[in-house]
């Protein structure tokens, strides 16, 4: 596995031909963003069909108490300080002051845990400055989990929900498009773009073109395709390898044979040929749920390719079932890749069909992990993957480990690849600094001469 | 007549006994970056052994050591020699594989937070141990430049991980003022050569500060300094016990002092001049709106270049306001006087868009237009803030490093070069 390339951190950008000097930040302007999945609703605790994609845009209109820097370190927002008692079961955060609503409201203790009853079972109260959270069992991940989406904090109205952040609701009309314009009074510093129109539903195809008419600043590009849009004259930006590619089964492994013939599948698998024809040579190969990058010891889950070991582990089961391979239709990556993996089975005995719908024996699915934050990033993706809920009692790598090391050991996980989440950013577009995390760093930027 | 100087240079200090300091300074400086970066894991093979040898016991182990980091091989082989020196003190005898009553593979291997050392213990057909400790990431080092024909001597002043707007210097006795957005911040050097900090005093604002906020330390003669931020001036008490009044301001910024005395008047909600001067340059009090100004001294004029809003690069004397052309710089001037070329050089940031090193590049107006006159310093990360000091013969530069995300404040000051 190679180490972790910190000069390409996140982003890989070309140079751009400038008929101006660069200066200072600009304010002003209108930057245009096309999507391809909507978000359900505006309002955070929604449930979302794309979670991630939702995140990133709910953070431009709500804010959370903390959040998680791309060194993984918590970051003051709404809350300016916190601490806990010794039993690590009491936490106080006090509160930013001088913080308004978009509806003009001061932000208050109350209305802060008001906001954050309605998602969790802590008890939440007010006291003066701050909120204090106590908890029945001790978690050193409070701060991070305060860091999701969910937790944002929320005024609701009887019109709509009202946030904090550095953009306001300009325009929403659902599943179609969405305005957003610089709130003046944003704690943090009015961002420099005076808007930002979103369009949602187009197709990547769409996207793309979009971006090279000039028609959009800011648009999703599809991993495979990274590659050859970085050969051209655009500026392609990527997040840290924080999809999740993986094969997941109905339920873990419940005897010895079908346990062997899972390390058989695991072992057939031409990962690296799948990366670099199928997924453009985008991504790292995964053995773990979670990326080398964020937790450092993914290395000590084996994933290499061994189709000798795979035909032992097969031949040691004389009946072998016929596996039922689901995938989303609708993205033709996970189409081939399949296909790909049906064929490596085949090729050490094994009996894979596709299939669509719920019925399927295994699944392959794609997932973006929500947090930077190892332990808040294995407990989401273990609950978006049906998986157990990893036991955790603390925060230290180590801890991390052993709740992984215990899900994989189930297997109902095979994990395939790690690969980024790829943005196209318009030549216009000044300050972009792609973010490990693939969060859209729209306060900071603004358009250029 | 005299020409017209920005300000006196302290006469005690000759331009070669300048540039010599200035040398020293950048090697002294180097020298202390090499050996602060060799003592980094001071401790730490000691903790992770220990937590080695309490799985092990007392035995006879084998040890591998991979490398999955960013660390460079000096480091790995430093690390490594340190390793197996603390696992004979910790009671454990390296033997061969095939002797061994437990093998250990040691991976330093590193994420987000930092470095991550993982041992893999694996005692007889038991299921493998796996204990790790993490350690920080090691902190940026000063890299040296060729000099040419006229050179940026670059010296490194202070670094921290919180927002720089500015910093001012008084060299004797040494003390160091730090600007930030809601403090500033006094550091006194001690007889050791470390700073330690004196007092800080809060920045009281009403309005949430703009983004890419900008401010400005001023040193003064008969208080210690003012400063100038968005909307907000703050001063330095004159007399008695330092404190420091900040209030709700609109008032202009000054951009020179001396024979170029010049203030313009600073957007409060925006990171720009709004281009209103006062009392003018000659009988021009508007220009565009700017970034920044300084300016190069001629025989009987001054002329002063404004990095304008627009993009472009505007000389302006006192009767005409003329755009020149300039390739790739960037928002930030700052002039210095040397005693090199014809005695006046612009130091101007090159473009960037936040996502690359910013350079500074020092420029001479023989006529209108810039000529370079060095080679370009990296500064390592988008500049902030670039203001010539008060002697006139230096500038200061606040950078935000790419590499670490620290502000740097460096000193800038022109040498002629062999």
């Amino acid at each position: 596995m190679k180490p972790f390339g910190w000069q390409l951190v996140a982003a890989s950008s070309l140079s751009l031909a400038l008929a101006h000097a660069e200066m200072r930040p600009q304010y002003g302007g209108t930057a245009h963003m096309l999507l391809g999945s909507a978000p359900n609703s505006l309002d955070p605790v929604s449930p979302q069909a794309d979670p991630f994609t939702a995140g990133k845009l709910l953070h431009l209109i709500y804010d959370t108490l903390v959040s998680i820097n791309d060194s993984d370190n918590i970051q003051p927002e709404l809350a300016v300080s916190w601490e806990v008692d010794k039993d690590r079961k009491h936490w106080r955060f006090r509160l930013r002051p001088g913080v308004k609503f978009e509806d003009g409201s001061p932000l208050t203790a109350d209305l802060v845990a008001t906001s954050l009853r309605q998602v969790n079972t802590w008890s939440v109260f007010p006291e003066g400055d701050s909120i204090e959270i106590d908890l029945q069992q001790a978690d050193d991940l409070l701060p991070a989990e305060l860091s999701l989406t969910k937790n944002a904090i929320v005024k609701r109205n009887e019109s709509a929900p009202s946030g904090t952040g550095p953009f306001r609701v300009g325009k929403w009309e659902s599943g179609k498009r969405l305005v957003l314009t610089a709130n003046e009074e944003y704690w943090g510093g009015r961002p420099f773009l005076n808007s930002v129109e979103i369009e949602f539903g187009s197709s990547y195809r769409d996207q793309e073109t979009a971006l090279e008419l000039g028609r959009a600043d800011l648009v999703e590009i599809a991993t495979e395709q990274a590659r050859r849009l970085e050969t051209g004259a655009r500026h392609v930006s990527e997040s840290g390898p924080l999809e999740l590619l993986a094969l997941v089964f109905a339920h873990e492994a419940q005897s010895t044979n079908e346990s062997k013939l899972r390390q058989a599948l695991t072992l057939c698998i031409d990962r690296i040929s799948i990366r670099d024809v199928l997924l453009g040579g985008q991504g790292d190969l995964a053995a773990g749920i979670l990326p080398n990058w964020i937790t450092g010891y993914e290395f000590l889950f084996a994933t290499e390719m061994d189709v000798r070991k795979a035909q032992e582990a097969r031949g040691e089961v004389s009946q072998a079932p016929v596996w039922m391979l689901g995938y989303n239709s609708r993205d033709p990556i996970s189409k081939v890749v399949a296909e790909r993996i049906a064929l490596n089975a085949r090729d050490v005995g094994l009996r894979v069909q596709l299939a669509s719908g719920a019925n399927a024996d295994v699944q392959l699915v794609r997932i973006r992990l929500e947090s930077m934050n190892p332990g808040i990033a294995l407990k989401t993706a273990a609950v978006r993957l049906g998986l157990p809920e990893p036991k955790l009692e603390g925060v230290s790598m180590q801890q991390v480990y052993e709740a992984e090391a215990a899900l994989l050991q189930g297997q109902k996980i095979i994990p395939l690849f790690h690969v980024p989440v790829v943005y196209g950013v318009g030549g216009a577009v000044k300050g972009w600094k792609a973010r490990l995390d693939g969060s859209w760093p729209l306060t900071d930027v603004w358009l250029g001469h | 007549m005299n020409p017209p100087v920005y300000n006196g240079r302290k006469p005690h200090m000759s331009d070669r006994r300048f540039v010599r300091t200035v040398v020293l300074s950048l090697t002294l400086l180097c020298l202390l970056a090499t050996s602060s970066a060799a003592s980094n894991w001071s401790g730490a093979e000691m903790e992770f052994t220990g937590k080695i040898a309490s799985i092990t016991g007392p035995a006879a182990v084998s040890l591998i050591i991979r490398n999955h980091s960013s660390l460079v091989e000096s480091d790995v082989t430093a690390i490594a020699a340190e390793l197996r020196s603390e696992f004979v003190g910790a009671g454990l005898r390296l033997v061969a594989a095939d002797q061994a009553a437990a093998s250990v593979e040691v991976t330093l291997s590193e994420n987000v937070q930092g470095y991550l050392w993982i041992a893999k213990v694996q005692q007889g057909a038991n299921t493998p141990v796996v204990t790790m400790i993490k350690l920080p990431r090691a902190g940026p080092a000063v890299a040296a430049r060729k000099t040419t024909q006229m050179a940026i001597a670059k010296i490194h002043l202070w670094s921290q991980d919180d927002r720089i707007l500015d910093v001012g210097v008084i060299d004797s006795p040494p003390r160091l003022m730090i600007l930030e957005p809601e403090r500033i911040v006094l550091y006194s050097r001690l007889s050791s050569g470390q700073w330690q900090q004196d007092q800080e005093f809060p920045i009281s604002h009403v309005r949430p500060w703009p983004r890419d906020l900008r401010g400005r330390l001023v040193l003064r003669k008969d208080h210690l300094f003012d400063a100038y931020l968005p909307g907000v001036a703050c001063a330095a008490s004159s007399a008695g016990t330092l404190s420091v009044d900040c209030n709700q301001s609109d008032d202009p910024w000054p951009l020179g002092g001396g024979a170029f005395a010049l203030n313009a008047f600073f957007s409060p909600t925006r990171n720009f001049f709004t281009g209103v001067l006062t009392p003018g340059v000659g009988k021009q009090n508007t220009v565009t709106a700017f970034y920044s100004a300084a300016p190069i001294a001629r025989d009987k004029y001054a002329l002063w270049v404004f990095a304008a809003s627009d993009g472009q690069i505007h000389t302006v004397d006192g009767i005409r306001d003329l755009a020149v052309p300039t390739t790739g710089w960037g928002s930030e001037v700052a002039s210095v006087k040397s005693s090199c070329g014809t005695g006046w050089q612009l130091l101007a940031t090159s473009n960037s868009d936040g996502n690359r090193p910013d350079t500074v590049r020092a420029y001479q107006f023989p006529d209108r237009d810039p000529v370079a006159v060095s080679e370009a310093v990296d500064l390592g990360g988008p500049v902030v803030a670039l203001w010539t000091e008060q002697s006139g013969s230096t500038a200061l530069a606040v950078s935000r490093s790419l590499r670490t995300g620290r502000y740097e404040a460096f000193r800038l000051a022109i040498s002629c070069g062999e």
